[in-house]
């Protein structure tokens, strides 16, 4: 069975030909070192310290993050290729292995991404979420005693992008939150049925019903 | 758009809707799920907590405009996490049984 540990061994065999292959190199090859660096660095990228960064976590979300890994780890099992029954030599290389789980998941992303029922959900969420931005902004406009214009859109451009930053756990930057993340004004009234069914390729029919345009997992 | 972004952040009110809003969210997406589910083909067997995980990850993906890979994910809210509690953390709002305030230390 190919194990994290086989793939760690084949990475760490793999690592050590090329530094052997490096310390075979003529010293005035600078060029044949550059590309055998380059070569080992595309190869066996840097991984980020995940441990570090789950220990800063809050105690709730730790829990939260260690029992997702726990599942990722026994989804990865589940769905591991199986080593030939022969008695030849493992082969089977690591890159193969993340590859394979990679398309794996791409896959069953883009199955759900496709799923008819998935897809017109996602834009009753949408709007829904669209009127509770709207009821809440107005009322928080009032309750900052904002009484300009655009008190109401600021308050429902704060409230969206806030919730963003919650539901990714994440902090968005200025510039993410200008040019990247969805604008409080695509969610304003029937534009945000229009915008959610362009993203998820929902048809809107003449007399208001949504349907899902054929779509084919890739 | 204007304003400074960690004022904003901090803004006690706008705070306290966003744990409303994803409380409520929470409820309705539960709703909607369990909807879902009776409409489906009863003979097929679904798991439930899968489908809502999987629409919030379609929600998401809409909200931030782009995919993700699971990687990528991995670290976002589920959706046993949309809660009172789990918003109040984040956006550092007391919220126990129902009742929302802002930590006396900022009062």
């Amino acid at each position: 069975m190919l194990t994290d540990t086989n793939v760690q061994n084949t990475t760490s065999q793999t690592a050590d030909n090329l530094a052997k292959q490096l310390q075979n190199l003529p010293p005035s090859d600078p060029a044949a070192i550059s590309a055998a660096v380059a070569e080992m660095h595309e190869q066996h990228p840097p991984q980020p310290d995940y441990n570090a960064q789950i220990a800063e976590l809050a105690p709730a979300d730790r829990e939260s993050v260690t029992n997702l890994i726990g599942l990722y780890t026994q989804r990865q099992a589940a769905t591991e290729v199986q080593p030939p029954t022969s008695s030849a030599p493992e082969t089977f290389a690591a890159s193969d292995y993340i590859h394979r789980v990679d398309t794996i998941e791409h896959q069953e992303d883009e199955g759900i991404r496709s799923d008819p029922h998935l897809r017109l959900e996602a834009v009753t969420l949408v709007e829904a979420l669209a009127d509770a931005l709207a009821d809440s902004a107005g009322r928080l406009a009032v309750a900052r005693q904002d009484n300009s214009p655009w008190g109401e859109d600021k308050a429902r451009a704060d409230l969206l992008w806030q919730l963003s930053e919650f539901l990714c756990l994440a902090e968005w930057s200025r510039e993410d939150r200008a040019d990247n993340l969805l604008q409080h004004w695509q969610l304003d009234g029937e534009r945000a049925r229009r915008y959610a069914c362009d993203w998820f390729r929902v048809d809107i029919m003449s007399d208001g019903r949504l349907e899902t345009q054929p779509v084919e997992a890739s | 758009m204007n304003g400074d972004t960690e004022m904003i952040r901090r803004d006690p009110l706008l705070r306290l809707y966003l744990v409303v809003i994803v409380a409520n969210f929470q409820e309705f997406l539960a709703e909607e799920i369990t909807e879902l589910m009776l409409d489906l083909d009863e003979d097929t067997p679904f798991d439930e907590d899968a489908i809502r995980e999987q629409a919030l990850f379609l929600f998401v993906e809409f909200l931030t405009q782009r995919h993700y890979s699971p990687e990528e994910r991995a670290g976002w809210v589920r959706p046993h996490q949309l809660t009172e509690q789990h918003a109040g953390w984040w956006f550092k709002v007391n919220a126990r049984r129902g009742l929302l305030s802002i930590p006396k230390d900022e009062e």
